[in-house]
């Protein structure tokens, strides 16, 4: 019981973060048509920060359930 | 091989087959030994969120806006993170209160208010008939497109077709039919549906499959690869722009503006509270689900831009709808089988939404509308008489073939000129007014019913308001009384058109 509560207190805390990681204004810094192998800038972040929320809920939630 | 026939003949397999997945779901379930027990399906049926909106419509959005499309499925990711909590708690309260639809949760958290429940009945019915026509709208038209095979022909550009010649009656009727089948075949005190939750689940994998399909075609065989496709398109002004967000493309204020809608859409559309809420089978599900539904989107999203530009580069801007490149684009490839299952991931995505939807919205239309009105009549002697199911299943009947005929009539109406997601959105904003009313009646103690009732009516009028009738004039600065914007330019393209419709 007390190991979910710690779990769901880390799943806000990755809201909090991807509330700042997909807004105005860290997302002003990517903000560019220009980016890594052809890929704009601002696609390969959105993607990379978004499959990175994943990945660490994913990770919370499943260590949870061992 | 893309003979009308053809295309009839796999529909209706199709169909089939979804029937005979609910079949088995239901069997299993009567032997007790449920198929959807499984917190992967679970999160499986939780993609009914992504529907002709997301397979057809993302595109022809990133086509007008650049990344624009994204923050549909940026706002579920980041709020399954809370439901941790929050979901947990509304599973828990409906578990314990036998709760069968959200009019039914709001209502009970106010002291079982029959007027409650009946209003938000009437707002989700209202404000869900867009989305609904938005489903029709897709499958006539990819069907339409796909008739013409190997020209590319826009539906719009054929013409209004006669009543008995439209398609999307014919698809309406077939659907209302399909549903009737497929949610009202018994009672279930619980209003579960373990087969629809096994079919849901199976449609949630073939519409991933299907875009999954084009998007690799798109872009590692028309182009190669990722970098190819950008490059190409960097040299082209117009398409320079859809890279960044913008003030031309998607401004930061309608960016936040769109996660925020969907972060509630994807909790209080009436299909999303039935499978999230009504059909759990067992709370412990919902923590895969946190991860593996966003996980689900952003694979049905990464090819949506390549789509999209590859679209514009290949047919240029003006002659092909962007919301139909999807199927276009294999079409004009000569692939049959890859345009044959985009369509039949189209179908799924329409279908899946619709048979939730409209069994969801049947329950509540049923149970917290009608049968609260029928009971207050004395002379009908119906607190007396023993078995009421027959009443309540014909009901159901009624509400599904009624919202599917309403969702039709706006498709005419409304709906023929606009891109599918405008269309949408305006449903996420009709149901984002549930969401004081439901935060409050779980977190707030002495949140009473009549602040509930005046909170959801003001929002209401504001939504009509600014859907039917905020002047044309007042668009470019913003409609005074709403908070959003969006909903606001959405609706105003529509209410264009109703008006002179």
């Amino acid at each position: 019981m007390d190991r979910s509560s710690i779990t769901g207190q880390r799943l806000v805390a990755v809201f909090l973060l991807g509330c700042v990681l997909l807004n105005y204004p860290i997302l002003f810094l990517f903000n560019k048509a220009e980016g890594l192998l052809g890929i704009p800038s601002l696609y390969l972040y959105l993607f990379g920060a978004w499959a990175f929320l994943i990945a660490l809920m994913a990770w919370l939630i499943e260590r949870n359930g061992d | 091989m893309l003979q009308g026939w053809v295309i009839v003949l796999v529909s209706f397999s199709y169909l089939g087959l979804l029937f005979a997945i609910a079949h088995y779901g239901d069997r299993r379930a009567d032997a007790g030994r449920s198929v959807i027990d499984n917190p992967t399906i679970y999160a499986l049926s939780l993609a009914v969120y992504c529907t002709t909106w997301t397979f057809y419509g993302s595109v022809g959005r990133a086509a007008a806006t650049g990344i624009g499309f994204l923050p549909i499925y940026l706002g579920p990711t980041l709020m399954v993170a809370l439901w941790w909590f929050v979901m947990r708690k509304i599973i828990r309260i409906s578990k314990t209160n036998r709760i069968t639809s959200i009019a039914d949760f709001v209502a009970s958290r106010y002291g079982k208010s029959q007027l409650l429940g009946g209003l938000v009945t009437i707002i989700a019915v209202i404000g869900i008939i867009p989305y609904i026509s938005l489903q029709l709208k897709a499958v006539s038209g990819s069907f339409s497109i796909l008739l013409h095979y190997p020209d590319i022909v826009m539906p719009d550009a054929t013409g209004a077709q006669p009543l008995f010649q439209d398609t999307a009656l014919y698809i309406a009727i077939i659907l209302a039919a399909f549903t009737i089948l497929f949610g009202t075949r018994h009672l279930d005190a619980t209003e579960r549906h373990e087969g629809m939750v096994a079919a849901i689940a199976f449609e949630s994998l073939v519409k991933l499959v299907a875009f999954f399909a084009v998007g690799l075609f798109v872009t590692f065989g028309i182009y190669n690869g990722f970098g190819d496709i950008f490059s190409r398109a960097r040299e082209i002004p117009e398409l320079l722009t859809l890279m960044t967000v913008s003030e031309n493309g998607i401004g930061y204020g309608s960016w936040w503006t769109l996660t925020l809608l969907s972060m509630l859409s994807i909790m209080f559309l009436p299909r999303q509270f039935q499978i999230t809420v009504v059909e759990n089978v067992n709370e412990e599900h919902l923590a895969r689900a946190i991860w593996m539904l966003p996980l689900y989107l952003f694979l049905i999203n990464i090819f949506v831009l390549p789509i999209a530009l590859g679209g514009l580069m290949h047919f240029g801007s003006g002659t092909v709808d962007a919301d139909t490149f999807v199927l276009t684009l294999p079409m004009a490839e000569q692939r049959q089988a890859l345009a044959l299952l985009v369509y039949i991931g189209g179908l799924s995505a329409a279908t899946g939404m619709v048979i939730v939807e409209t069994i969801a919205l049947s329950t509540m239309i049923c149970n917290d509308l009608v049968m609260p009105v029928l009971l207050r009549q004395k002379w009908l002697r119906l607190t007396e008489s023993a078995d009421l199911s027959g009443l309540l299943l014909s009901i159901r009947r009624w509400a599904i073939a009624a919202i599917l005929m309403l969702g039709y009539l706006y498709f005419r109406l409304a709906g023929e000129a606009y891109a599918l997601v405008a269309i949408g959105l305006i449903s996420f904003a009709a149901v984002a007014q549930f969401a004081p009313a439901i935060f409050g009646g779980i977190y707030w103690k002495q949140g009473t019913r009549n602040g509930a009732i005046a909170g959801l009516a003001a929002g209401f009028v504001v939504w009509i308001y600014t859907r039917c009738c905020c002047p044309r004039s007042r668009s470019r600065a913003g409609c005074p009384g709403t908070s959003s914007p969006t909903a606001c330019s959405a609706s105003h393209r529509c209410a264009r058109s109703a008006c002179s419709a």
